[in-house]
């Protein structure tokens, strides 16, 4: 009834002072969204680690100012070593892709590091 | 046995030592939640889910209700240092927390909440450990009838409470129940508004709505803002005085009460309770005027609050089965992920794992006292992580969130666009409580409406010839009733302006 009255015989409500905001805003918003899709795309086809090695730095580029080595660093252990903990330590399933071999020595760099502390 | 004998083995579950860790890395995680903004309650805890994959089912319920009620304390901490509510149950705590904040006073508000917090949860707990049998034994005697009823209560008011704009809470709940309409039939078996999705035949789960609406769409909406907040809040005395603490008894005892009670109703939320606690102790003051300017009242009351509803909500779902918040509906889905249906019959056949919880739920709190105040100034730290990083990483922590519930990637393109819709929501002031409380109470409700009508052949008079049934429906016409005054109040004033 309520809806039905406010529709009918009320003006609409005004937006929120805030509701527009600035066009760099909307680009970081945008750049989110992006990003997303590609993982959403690609997670599959290409698997976890090479999607994320382009979701990360692509990210970090674009949500503002980041130094190169915090780039490479965290894009590293979000994609390489984020895998290894999920999937490993975690036992949580990651999509695997095609390039994933190219991973293996890092993979049993990983685990033999991990065995040495027990 | 009785509930004593059941905590006590609960107590020797609990204290084994990797639920124990488990529950001070939950505590651990759940506050730095709470601490950073962006990431609130239900998108912490449905991030972390695959967190708890390979444990065990009594660690990995005892994790997440650790983070759960973790991130609850995380938000006062940010609300009182930087004015910026890690969470919305925190946004009341902001008004005098700050302020306190602001003339030094940060430590005694932090520790007031702390103990607040403390009391509030232990107490509540030790409500659910009194009320859990009896209530069990009262859900046993629960039809189908009776359980539509309780839940249209919990959505009448999760509606009518959720918004000063009736319209908006109503649309947000109609498109719950829409979007809780998508999947099978649970009596005929067809789908619905699947269009040949496969993924779709088991409607939209709760892990990419609450990731979406409540992470993504948050993440979002911080985006657009490219101010940071810099911290100049220095902590020097970290204790309370002793008029502060005279002071604070009394609202700590009635926030207590407040939040237990507002716990106990599905679909109230926890901002009411907080909202309601700090207008009692308002109401109550002797100088109400000053409410606003630093009072220590007005931080106690609501974080009491907060902390023993978020104990208190546990009693719905344990007894029966009804999740009152969506971070309870993670909860839950989490109790189903290990074979385990909350609901009168877990404390019959899984009574381990349930009194470990809520013996969990007494250890959680006392470790969030003795770990959150020496560590304040970490979590203040932490605040000064650059945003590009802190939204990158918590954007791939949704990624694998998302993904890993069920390795499906339409889940990651649902959290997406749950996530726009969130922020839509935000921008144009909907309440996303009545959307999230339909979508999860639609099913089970029209699960139980079929039933009752397949009970009553087709007569609807059977919800209104059943007293514990008909006495529901006469509580959610009162709160239906109430709210369109309230309404109609809200249209004349407007009308006048």
């Amino acid at each position: 009834m309520v809806m039905f009255y406010q529709a009918t015989f009320k003006k609409s409500e005004p937006m929120p002072d805030d509701f527009f905001d600035s066009k760099l805003g909307y680009l970081r918003g945008l750049a989110i969204c992006v990003a997303w899709i590609w993982a959403t795309a690609f997670l599959k086809p290409l698997g976890y680690r090479i999607t994320m090695m382009v979701f990360f730095p692509f990210l970090l580029l674009t949500l503002g100012r980041v130094r190169w080595y915090t780039i490479t660093l965290f894009t590293v252990i979000g994609s390489v070593g984020a895998y290894w903990i999920f999937t490993r330590v975690l036992r949580v399933v990651l999509p695997l892709g095609p390039f994933d071999g190219f991973f293996r020595p890092i993979d049993d760099f990983l685990e033999s590091f991990i065995s040495m502390f027990g | 046995m009785d509930a004593f004998q059941f905590l006590m083995n609960g107590f020797m579950i609990c204290f084994q030592p990797q639920n124990l860790l488990f529950a001070i890395l939950g505590c651990l995680l759940g506050t730095i939640i709470g601490v950073l903004p962006g990431i609130g309650p239900a998108a912490g805890t449905a991030m972390l889910i695959p967190v708890t994959f390979g444990m065990p089912a009594t660690s990995s319920i005892i994790m997440l209700s650790a983070i759960y009620y973790g991130s609850m304390y995380g938000g006062t901490i940010t609300s009182v240092l930087v004015n910026v509510p890690g969470e919305a149950a925190s946004a009341i705590t902001c008004l005098d927390g700050y302020q306190m904040a602001k003339k030094g006073r940060a430590g005694a508000a932090l520790a007031v909440a702390a103990i607040g917090s403390f009391f509030g949860g232990t107490v509540a707990t030790m409500g659910l450990v009194l009320l859990a049998l009896p209530l069990t034994s009262i859900a046993l005697k629960f039809g189908p009838p009776e359980f539509f009823s309780l839940m249209f209560v919990g959505l009448t008011l999760a509606t009518s409470l959720a918004s000063k704009s009736m319209t908006r809470a109503l649309i947000s709940s109609v498109l719950g129940l829409l979007l809780a309409m998508v999947g099978i039939d649970p009596v005929m078996g067809s789908p619905r508004f699947t269009f040949g999705q496969i993924e779709l035949f088991d409607g939209f789960g709760i892990v990419p709505i609450a990731m979406g609406m409540f992470g993504i769409g948050e993440l979002l909406l911080s985006a657009e803002d490219s101010t940071t907040t810099v911290i100049h809040t220095k902590l020097r005395e970290m204790w309370l005085t002793w008029r502060e603490f005279k002071s604070s008894i009394f609202p700590i005892i009635r926030g207590t009460f407040v939040g237990f009670s507002f716990g106990l109703i599905p679909g109230v939320g926890v901002l009411v309770p907080t909202f309601f606690s700090y207008g009692l102790e308002k109401k109550l003051s002797k100088h109400p005027e000053k409410f606003g300017t630093g009072m220590i009242e007005g931080v106690a009351a609501p974080e009491t609050a907060n902390n023993a509803y978020c104990n208190a909500a546990m009693i719905p779902l344990f007894t029966l089965g009804v999740p009152g918040s969506a971070v309870i509906a993670i909860i839950m889905s989490a109790f189903m992920m290990n074979g385990l249906i909350p609901g009168p019959f877990l404390f019959k056949e899984h009574p381990e794992i349930v009194w470990a919880v809520i013996a969990s739920f007494y250890v959680g709190n006392f470790i969030l006292l003795i770990m959150n105040l020496p560590m304040i100034p970490m979590w203040v730290t932490m605040l000064r992580i650059p945003k590009p990083l802190l939204y990158t990483l918590i954007l791939g922590f949704c990624v694998i969130g998302a993904y890993s519930m069920n390795e499906s990637v339409f889940d990651v393109g649902l959290t997406l666009s749950f996530g726009v819709l969130g922020y839509l929501f935000r921008k144009l002031d909907f309440p996303m409580a009545p959307m999230i409380l339909t979508i999860i109470l639609g099913p089970m409700m029209e699960k139980a409406m079929r039933q009752s009508l397949d009970m009553s052949r087709g007569d609807f008079s059977i919800f209104f010839t059943r007293p514990i049934s008909v006495g529901l429906l006469v509580l959610a016409a009162l709160f239906v009733v109430s709210s369109f005054f309230r309404a109609s109040a809200v249209i004349k004033e407007d009308t006048v302006a």
